[in-house]
């Protein structure tokens, strides 16, 4: 990926990331769990984390051909 | 409980492998190159983060306020990518200016003001001790747990030292921190060593919490369904599932606050930016870091409801991880457990004993020695005694801290008033790094307008707690104003004191900094640095750069100074390395900046940068800095950058055309080879008719009377064999022409129906001699193409004749066939004759190759027909090439893109 892409895929993904944990989206899950259940707002920070973690993964951990510094 | 014996056996156990790992690391590494320096051991090193904090305090939290814990690791996750372009540059800045620290990474920054390191530093100390006085501690407090020695938590300063165990483990890790901390002068040299015992106590913790985790779920419960299930039944559990409206309104703040401390703590700032080898471990860790978070705050939720559904309720949750083996038994869970807890203390009080003491030796000691330096101290020896002190120092004052007022505070809160107070940090370096206009006056007023909040508003209660000062500020505030409560600033009470600090207090320190920055000017060293910080990319690596210095200053006077700063050996080191890059070091006039600015560096990277400038200025005679001066350096360097792009391109250029002279002169090697070949075979091809016609002719000349059929069968060997040099000759002149390219075509629009029907008709009698089939399948479709019909012709009648002459079957067919493929048109001559080796399919085209028939006697033809075959169908543009079946037959297909 050309650093541009890598810049625009950066500031493209924190958005989506900022947005996914903004008020109103965790409000939806931030419900009392029924009964037995893993609670819906646990559950949905994990996907989210794991989300970032993949965001992360595929704009930075793929190895480019650049020479380490 | 765990006897004590045993428990002090196992830390003592513990702390020797710690010691251990890193003696081994250092004592293994060969110069410039290191195992250690791998992103793995980057990734797991920033993981300092994780203190017992994450440890005991995120369970303690989650009890108590549920899921909203987690903005503290969630915070940094979220902003990875942000986080990734801000070290990134940070690195890059600290590399290349040889900075030390986060104090020297701002007064460099902020026109290497000493006021300004000396001021980080100080408020570095201020804001960490009490943090690190928290891990020490944990440590103590889950020792006492284990032990069952409840009645130590009430120690005060008039107990005795010498029954405090926490008293040895500081004792310890100072002898840790000096040993593998304080080794060398230069402090910009990766520490692998104590970088190694980070990493390796980042996988004890993990673990250690993850086998506890595991524990609660499936040991003592039946999995995450039963243990959700009971806490469901309960309403004060159930309520830590969701968030609470003050909670959700604090929720992005949290994930600010601590995106933010992750880039200002001192030991984050360590471990991520000077401790890095390589842009390429920061990638990595951008996605490996969170993964770490999530397995290490996993099982923090579970841990905290197990614990309120187990154990009584005046059990501090904080311990909980300790606790509920204990509860259950399962000693050796708990050990284990404790000494995950150890881990995650003993790494954040070893990096940020480290960071804090080169902060303060180079920022704060340093200046004040170069200052009232005489010239003749050795400074180097000077140095190490400084770093070991601060190290003893800061480390006494956290022990102290810890025995005096830890007691009040929990970890999270005391963890919180760091945060924000290290974010002050904020504004100044963030914008610092992208925005030239920042200066050194808007960086103090920030910093101070920044501090002096979070001193209101977070420590005043503190300490008012604590008796130090009245309480009647809390209640009235301050002057009587209700409007200036500290825990509630302004009159907002509907936020959490820490919030509302950290809203107002880097909102007022931003907007000091931006109009602090707008309404007055900076200085010319602060524009030079800006420059640099801002433009990092422009400048050469090493901090070999230009860089503005106007003045004198004596070699033997610069090198002395090396001398007395870096010892005989660091000096001779620095001055050869100049020399590698700038020629003889006593070359030039004493105003030569590169010099100056060279030792500056240098000097930089083992006394940080305030003090290094006043150390230079001891020996040189500076002048003032015009803004032309400036100007110069920027244009200077600008020029270089142009003059090193083009010798870059100029060199590529040159690299390319050696190649292709490489490959011109392999081709001409070859080509001269080929010539050496075709003259020696032509003149053998000549030789043999001419040593027959010779042999002949004697014969006939020196026997006169031989019988006239005799004399008859001589001439027709001789004509014969005439006509066969006079087609080798006439073979090879056409050939010679065809591929030196002076032949030209005569294109016209033919028929190609035609044109096989002529060539069929020229060699049918050939065909019928040897009982041959010929098939010409052209006929049913015609085509129009352009070409050289002579030529093509040539062409058509070789392949036939070919095909005749090597036909060895009775009632053979020969085919040719016309079609098209897209534009091209396709020719093929197809036998069922015996086929060839698909080795042959090229050596056919060369010239003079014959195959050797059957019955091994050699053809009449000279070998050449192919040859010229080939170069004719290339002049067309096309292409010829061959399939065949051993003992099936050949096919001969020509492809030619001249179709009408």
């Amino acid at each position: 990926m050309s650093k541009s892409k890598i810049v625009v895929a950066s500031i493209t993904f924190t958005l989506l990331s900022v947005v996914l944990m903004s008020k109103p989206l965790l409000m939806i899950f931030n419900q009392p769990p029924e009964s037995g259940s893993v609670p819906a707002l646990f559950i949905y920070v994990l996907i989210v984390w794991l989300i970032t973690a993949a965001g992360s993964y595929l704009i930075f951990g793929r190895k480019s051909d650049t020479k380490p510094g | 409980m765990i006897a004590e014996r045993f428990m002090v056996l196992i830390i003592v156990l513990y702390l020797a492998l710690l010691f251990g790992v890193a003696w081994w690391v250092q004592k293994g590494l060969k110069p410039g190159s290191s195992w250690v320096a791998n992103r793995w051991i980057y990734a797991l090193s920033i993981s300092v983060y994780c203190t017992t904090w994450a440890y005991y305090g995120s369970v303690g939290k989650a009890a108590s306020d549920g899921i909203s814990f987690i903005t503290t690791y969630l915070g940094p996750v979220i902003f990875m990518p942000l986080w990734f372009w801000l070290t990134s540059k940070m690195i890059k800045i600290c590399r290349q200016y040889r900075i030390t620290s986060l104090a020297d990474f701002i007064s460099s920054r902020y026109s290497k003001s000493s006021f300004l390191g000396g001021f980080v530093a100080v408020f570095c100390v201020i804001v960490i001790v009490p943090y690190i006085a928290i891990q020490l501690k944990a440590i103590g407090t889950g020792y006492d747990i284990l032990v069952g020695n409840q009645q130590q938590n009430a120690l005060n300063i008039s107990s005795s030292l010498l029954g405090d165990s926490n008293f040895y483990l500081t004792c310890i890790l100072i002898l840790f921190v000096i040993l593998f901390g304080t080794r060398n002068i230069e402090t910009t040299t990766k520490n692998h060593g104590l970088i190694s015992v980070v990493a390796f106590e980042a996988v004890v913790k993990l673990i250690a919490f993850i086998t506890v985790g595991c524990f609660v779920c499936f040991y003592v419960f039946d999995g995450f369904g039963d243990l959700f299930e009971k806490a469901g039944q309960r309403a004060d559990l159930s309520r830590l599932f969701t968030l609470q409206p003050q909670q959700s309104n604090e929720w992005f703040t949290g994930l600010a606050l601590a995106f933010l401390a992750m880039l200002f703590l001192p030991r984050q700032f360590q471990t991520a930016v000077l401790e890095n080898n390589s842009i390429q471990h920061v990638k990595t860790s951008t996605w490996a870091f969170p993964l770490y978070l999530l397995a290490i705050n996993f099982f923090v939720l579970p841990i905290a409801i197990g614990g309120k559904l187990l154990l009584e309720n005046n059990v501090d949750p904080d311990t909980f991880v300790l606790t509920i083996p204990l509860e259950f038994g399962n000693y050796g869970l708990a050990a284990f457990s404790y000494i995950g807890g150890f881990s995650a203390s003993t790494s954040m009080i070893v990096v940020s004993t480290y960071a804090l003491t080169n902060m303060t030796s180079n920022n704060l000691v340093m200046p004040l020695i170069a200052r009232s330096d005489n010239k003749e101290t050795q400074i180097s020896s000077l140095l190490l005694l400084t770093r070991r002190l601060g190290v003893l120092i800061i480390l006494l004052l956290a022990y102290l801290y810890q025995r005096l007022f830890a007691d009040n505070s929990s970890i999270v809160s005391t963890g919180l008033i760091s945060f924000v107070g290290v974010v002050q940090f904020a504004p100044a370096t963030l914008l610092g790094m992208y925005w030239k206009d920042g200066n050194r006056k808007a960086a103090i007023a920030s910093f101070a307008v920044g501090f002096t909040i979070w001193f209101y508003m977070l420590i005043i209660p503190n300490m008012a707690s604590v008796g130090m000062i009245s309480e009647d500020i809390l209640t009235n505030g301050l002057f009587g104003s209700e409007l200036l409560k500290p825990q509630s600033l302004f009159g907002i009470s509907h936020l959490s004191t820490v919030t509302l600090c950290f809203m107002i207090s880097l909102s007022l320190n931003l907007l000091t900094y931006l109009s602090v920055s707008i309404f007055t000017a900076q200085s010319a060293i602060g524009q030079q640095q800006a420059e640099l910080f801002v433009n990092v990319d422009n400048y050469p690596a090493s901090g070999d750069g230009p860089s503005v210095w106007k003045g004198t200053a004596k070699t033997d006077d610069l090198k002395q100074l090396l001398n007395r700063v870096l010892g005989e050996v660091g000096a001779a080191n620095a001055v050869h390395h100049y020399e590698r890059i700038h020629g003889d070091w006593q070359a030039g006039n004493q105003g030569d900046s590169n010099r100056i600015s060279y030792v500056e560096t240098v000097l930089a990277g083992a006394v940080g940068i305030a003090s290094a400038r006043i150390l230079i200025s001891s020996v040189a005679e500076e002048e003032d800095l015009k803004l032309e001066d400036l100007l110069t350096v920027a244009r200077e360097s600008k020029e270089l950058l142009m003059l090193n792009k083009q010798l870059k391109s100029q060199s590529e250029v040159l690299e390319r055309t050696t190649t292709e002279l490489t490959t011109a002169n392999a081709r001409l090697k070859m080509l001269d080879k080929e010539k050496d070949l075709f003259i020696s075979t032509v003149t053998h091809e000549l030789r043999t008719p001419i040593t027959s016609i010779r042999s002949f002719a004697e014969i006939l000349y020196d026997n006169p009377d031989l019988s006239s059929d005799e004399k008859a069968e001589f001439l027709e060997i001789i004509v014969r064999e005439t006509e066969r040099i006079s087609r080798l000759i006439s073979e090879v002149l056409d050939l010679e022409k065809l591929q030196s390219g002076t032949v030209k075509l005569a294109l016209s629009e033919e028929s190609i129906t035609h044109l096989i029907a002529d060539a069929v008709a020229s060699v049918k009698q050939l065909a019928i001699e040897k009982n041959l089939t010929m098939v010409n399948e052209a006929v049913e479709h015609d085509f129009l193409a352009r070409i050289d019909r002579d030529r093509l012709t040539q062409v058509l009648i070789n392949l036939l004749s070919n095909a005749i002459k090597y036909h060895d079957k009775e009632n053979g067919v020969i085919k040719v066939k016309a079609s098209t493929e897209g534009h091209q048109l396709v020719i093929s001559v197809a036998d069922n004759g015996p086929g060839m080796e698909r080795e042959q399919y090229e050596k056919v085209f060369q010239k003079f190759y014959q195959i050797r028939k059957k019955d091994n006697i050699k053809d009449k033809g000279v070998g050449l027909g192919l040859a010229i075959s080939r170069s004719i169908v290339d002049l067309h543009g096309g292409n010829i090439k061959i399939s065949s079946v051993i003992g099936a037959g050949t096919e001969i297909s020509i492809s030619l893109p001249t179709l009408i």
